[in-house]
């Protein structure tokens, strides 16, 4: 089982100062287990020596009045007495139980016929047998074997216990059976009790009766409860509450037949009081210790986890990119060392962030990215890629009344315009090149809808140029012009250079191709050209087709088209001019020119009116009709060569 | 002790040995006790020859007091006899009996009393002296002619008739309470002899048994 923590204290805790607990819980209660099982010790010792000596008390009170009663019915008078009227008999063993001070009763058997001659406690009673007739009987069997013939047993006689002792009357033969008895209860009791430390209760069951105590030396009304509580049982020891406290208790019978019991007690709390006092202060040694324990553990986890929250912080500070924070952690400890190595690696972060972000600035983000995390190594690939060129109108002459700064601020200004709107179109901005720009779709990163995010963002330049060109207007600069071409083709991607210094970059005749394209436009007057495939290949857009061109280092003629918007954003007037113009120029390749150029006034009609028709085909076409002399050439195949212009 | 120093005491059968001269039968007794050792103190008596009872025949005996004991232990007289209770102790003795047959005292005494005690009725006579606790002796008075104490497990009756014997022996501590009796013929020609045992308990212990260690005084 492995338990789960929200916080380093509570394990601190739990781990120490459970089994701390445990412990500690074991040796209280191993201490207190041992004092009680002292005490009960010392009272059950103290008990049974108490026991023993009560029975030599008995044992005592009994052999003294044995040996006088002896003494006394040996004296002739009494022998002559025995010998003459029962109320002299009588009268003398009065007599002589005035003598026997610690006896309560004697009483006179006849040897032959077991009936009672005289009893001092009952006078009226003789000639009966004695309820005691068995400790005769014992008496004889004692006598009939050699022995002395003295028999001794605790009786419960009207409801008190006696003890009684038979003793042979000799006359000078065997004649009667002398019985002395004396009462087993207060008197004696409270004798005894002073030379005991316990107190002494006397119990007797007569029959089936229940338990009564006699003489018991407990407080009223505790002897009455002990009598309801006492149970006879096979342990002499037991635990009896009385009152409040729980006395350790040891019976031991009096009686043969144990219905006559003596019980000592001794309190268990008054015994355990000195050992009471020792567990108070065991206990408060106990708390202060965990107080103790407890403080220094919370003193220590907070030491360790005050720096373990800072570093915590922190990693998260670093987390959202906050690279520069130091955690100050004053300790010279494995947690300073962490601390040292979490700055450490701080530090390291911040620099690699700094390179990061350079990078980002020189080259875009995405090929930052891309040599960051791939292993930067010479080689790429062939995919294919929209490769988009974007250039100033009439830079040059632009220059021209302005200082460096100034013009260096402004083409910051428009790159930044241009690299904004080609990254928000997932494109990324691979060089530039004087004013020109070449921007890569679908690289480093492929691209499924790379042709169309380049339509998208060659369409999105037109509007953000007008805002920048607002802001030039207003700094007194002319506002700028710029020509776009977009070519979609397969070529190689990767890092080119030399191992010490690489460029991303694209390279074949695609990206030459895209070059001419933005160079088109300044004969067909239009802002963006695009090539076939690019067309094709971002269908989603309305494109006006120009021409079919040839243009130089390639020999496969290339469709050529103006995207004007997206198609669910066309209007039917512009579609329709876009369809007049498409079939104006079938019949310009075609070579049917009156029909072209009455489809071309058609389209000059519409063209007019249409403020999306920003270029100058009418007016080229028109040239063109007029230069073929309505006739087309021989060997006309609809493709117009162009090659007054080069790019790179 | 008493028994160990038994005194042969003489005189009593001197007459009837004159009075049954002519058929002269003899009555022979071994007795034994339950461990076959012979049998002191004890009394042989034939209480009637044919269903006829003898004439008692009264001496004289004596009783001695030596070394704190009565000597013999037991006597057997005939009814009307005297005995003499001498003292041959140094110290004085109280005689005394409380017994139904002869209840009497000699207080403190000592050599020979003026006049012997007459026992003129038939029963067991105890003896005790009342300074000596310990001191207890037997007379047993007998209503016939025809008795012997036993001495060293055997006794002799002689010269008794022939007849059909009603026979009694009485030890103080047979373990039976009556007397034991035996019913025998007996011929002039042939003796009659009894071997018989006898079941005795121990001597009663008078004492108290000392029960502490040590010195009283």
């Amino acid at each position: 089982m492995s338990l789960q923590f929200q916080h380093f204290q509570t394990r601190l805790l739990v781990y120490l100062v459970l089994p701390l607990l445990l412990v500690l819980g074991a040796i209280y209660v191993a201490v207190d287990r041992a004092n009680n099982n002292n005490a009960n010790e010392i009272i059950k010792r103290d008990l049974e020596t108490g026991v023993a000596n009560f029975n030599a008390a008995i044992n005592d009170r009994n052999e003294n009045l044995a040996i006088a009663s002896d003494a006394l019915t040996g004296d002739y008078a009494f022998r002559q007495a025995y010998n003459t009227d029962r109320l002299t008999l009588q009268s003398a063993m009065k007599n002589l139980l005035g003598r026997l001070s610690t006896a309560d009763f004697i009483a006179m058997v006849d040897a032959n016929t077991h009936q009672l001659r005289v009893d001092t406690h009952r006078p009226q009673l003789q000639g009966v047998m004695p309820e005691w007739l068995s400790l005769i009987t014992a008496a004889e069997a004692l006598d009939i074997k050699g022995e002395y013939a003295e028999a001794s047993d605790v009786i419960v006689l009207d409801g008190h216990p006696y003890h009684m002792t038979v003793l042979p009357f000799l006359n000078p033969d065997l004649a009667g059976w002398i019985a002395i008895g004396f009462e087993i209860g207060g008197s004696f009791t409270a004798d005894f009790k002073r030379s005991v430390a316990a107190d002494v209760s006397v119990l007797f069951k007569d029959g089936n009766n229940p338990w009564q105590t006699s003489g018991s030396t407990l407080p009223a009304p505790m002897p009455l409860q002990l009598a309801t509580v006492f149970q006879s049982s096979s342990s002499p020891y037991s635990l009896l509450r009385l009152g409040n406290d729980d006395y350790v208790s040891l019976a031991s019978p009096l009686s043969k037949d144990g219905d006559v019991q003596v019980l000592l007690q001794r309190s268990l709390a008054a015994q355990l009081q000195p050992f009471r006092a020792l567990q108070q202060r065991l206990f408060t040694i106990f708390a202060i210790g965990l107080i103790l324990l407890m403080s220094a553990l919370m003193w220590v986890s907070r030491n360790v986890t005050k720096p373990l929250e800072l570093l915590t912080q922190g990693a998260r500070r670093i987390a959202t990119g906050d690279y520069l924070q130091q955690v100050t952690i004053p300790l010279k400890d494995e947690i300073g060392e962490l601390a040292a190595a979490f700055n450490a690696m701080a530090t390291g972060l911040a620099e690699k962030e700094k390179v990061r972000a350079l990078l980002g600035k020189v080259v875009s983000p995405e090929i930052a990215n891309e040599l960051l995390n791939r292993q930067t190594e010479l080689g790429g690939e062939e995919r294919e890629v929209t490769i988009m060129f974007t250039d100033v109108r009439g830079f040059t002459p632009m220059c021209e009344g302005h200082s460096p700064r100034e013009i260096l601020a402004l083409l910051n200004d428009y790159f930044s315009m241009l690299a904004k709107v080609v990254e928000s179109h997932n494109g990324v901005v691979d060089k530039y090149i004087g004013d020109a720009v070449m921007a890569l779709f679908g690289a480093p990163v492929p691209d499924a809808a790379a042709p169309t995010q380049a339509v998208l963002a060659a369409l999105a330049i037109k509007p953000a140029l007008a805002v920048l060109n607002q802001t030039l207007i207003a700094r007194g600069a002319k506002p700028l012009a710029m020509g776009i071409g977009i070519n979609t083709d397969r070529v190689v991607v990767g890092n080119m250079g030399s191992q010490s210094r690489l460029n991303y970059t694209a390279i074949g005749a695609g990206v030459n191709l895209a070059s001419r394209l933005e160079g088109l436009n300044k004969r067909y007057g239009s802002p963006v050209i695009v090539s076939a495939g690019t067309a094709m290949a971002a269908p989603l857009f309305l494109y006006l087709p120009l021409d079919r061109v040839r243009v130089k280092g390639k020999l496969e003629p290339v469709d050529i088209f103006e995207p004007l918007c997206e198609l669910e954003t066309a209007s039917v007037a512009l579609t329709e001019a876009v369809a007049l113009f498409r079939t104006f120029l079938q019949q310009w390749q075609a070579g049917s020119w009156p029909a072209a150029a009455r489809t071309l006034e058609l389209y000059a009609a519409a063209d007019s009116t249409l403020a999306e028709l920003d270029n100058n085909l009418v007016t080229l076409y028109r040239q063109r009709l007029q230069h073929f002399s309505q006739s087309a050439p021989p060997g006309w195949d609809g493709v117009s060569t162009c090659d007054e212009e080069q790019v790179q | 002790m008493f028994r160990l120093v038994v005194k042969m005491v003489v005189a009593v059968f001197l007459g009837s040995l004159c009075w049954q001269a002519a058929t002269a039968a003899t009555l022979t007794l071994a007795l034994t006790d339950q461990n076959d050792a012979p049998v002191d103190d004890a009394v042989l008596y034939i209480t009637s020859i044919d269903g006829k009872h003898g004439t008692p025949a009264p001496k004289i005996a004596i009783v001695d007091q030596l070394n704190e004991m009565f000597v013999p232990h037991v006597r057997a007289i005939s009814v009307g006899s005297r005995v003499n209770f001498p003292n041959s102790d140094q110290v004085r003795h109280h005689v005394y009996s409380f017994s139904e047959a002869k209840t009497f005292e000699l207080p403190l005494y000592t050599g020979v009393p003026a006049q012997p005690v007459l026992f003129d009725k038939a029963g067991l006579v105890t003896l005790g002296c009342n300074i000596h606790d310990h001191m207890l002796g037997y007379i047993l008075v007998l209503d016939t002619p025809w008795f012997a104490e036993v001495h060293d497990g055997k006794a002799v009756i002689t010269n008794l008739p022939a007849g059909k014997l009603a026979v009694e022996i009485w030890h103080p501590r047979m373990m039976q309470e009556a007397a034991l009796q035996l019913n025998l013929a007996i011929t002039a020609e042939q003796n009659a002899s009894i071997s018989q045992r006898l079941e005795l308990r121990p001597e009663r212990m008078v004492r108290r048994a000392p029960r502490r260690a040590g010195n009283r005084y």
